[in-house]
């Protein structure tokens, strides 16, 4: 009966710690949505807005 | 959602930056503290005052709703808080091409991009750094508002930071144990 019981227990916290680091798992993904560094996608962007500063096409903002 | 006219652009421009502005500037003194492999160089150890740090895009293809609003509400204020980086501001068309030519950004805008111009220096890297900020994710625009302070404290009080990508990683995607602890004690909204 105890060994059944222990069983139950140690399942429980399997699954406690499983949920517990999925959770973790996503609210760092969220994060890392919300703010990232530049990665290899955004190389091409940053190249492309590169470009339109170059050509003039785009000029720093002044705030009146 | 639909697309509006266009937000104000660049309402008042100037002339394009010297090309020398914006390129990373080599500094006339090496930062003179040690670096110690595995440790966190000091904040003020890099010795840049007048040249900008970042360079700052804003992608914005004109939806309609409370977050894009209040970006452009707060354009202003956004500027004026880094007025020594160059900031730069796509309109509805080219920020719609660019969205076009890279689809993973669509539904993301309003991107705040902040391009590192020192990164390759301290790194030695010659890729492209810095950090954007998708404020389009967030459809609340109270979280919105939180969210594009906390970016904006966060680039303010680390700009003259040798390793800001470091703190990214470390201080908003809580990386570690620690960060482990806090994401868990107040959830990812909260702490954002």
């Amino acid at each position: 009966m105890n060994s059944v019981s222990e069983i139950i227990t140690s399942a429980f916290g399997i699954i406690l710690l499983a949920a517990v680091g999925y959770e973790l798992k996503q609210r760092r993904r969220r994060l890392r949505e919300l703010y990232n560094v530049l990665d290899a996608e955004d190389k091409h962007v940053v190249a492309d807005l590169d470009e339109m500063v170059k050509h003039g096409l785009i000029t720093p903002y002044i705030a009146h | 959602m639909t697309q509006k006219s266009p937000p104000p652009s660049s309402p008042k421009t100037t002339k394009p930056l010297a090309p020398n502005l914006l390129r990373p500037q080599a500094t006339t003194t090496e930062p003179s503290i040690p670096e110690v492999e595995g440790m966190e160089a000091p904040t003020q150890s890099y010795s840049v005052k007048e040249l900008p740090r970042f360079q700052f895009f804003l992608i914005d293809s004109g939806w309609i709703g409370p977050v894009p609003e209040l970006m452009r509400q707060n354009l202003g204020m956004i500027t004026h808080l880094h007025n020594n980086d160059p900031f730069f501001i796509l309109s509805r068309e080219q920020s719609s091409e660019l969205l076009k030519k890279h689809p993973h950004l669509i539904g993301k805008d309003p991107i705040l991009l902040a391009r590192d111009l020192h990164g390759s220096k301290t790194t030695g890297a010659k890729e492209y750094h810095g950090f954007h900020l998708n404020l389009g994710i967030i459809k609340d625009p109270e979280k919105a508002m939180d969210v594009l302070q906390h970016f904006l404290n966060f680039l303010a009080v680390h700009r003259k930071s040798r390793s800001i990508e470091a703190k990214i990683r470390q201080q908003l995607h809580r990386d570690g144990f620690e960060g482990a602890i806090e994401v868990l004690r107040g959830g990812a909204e909260n702490l954002i």
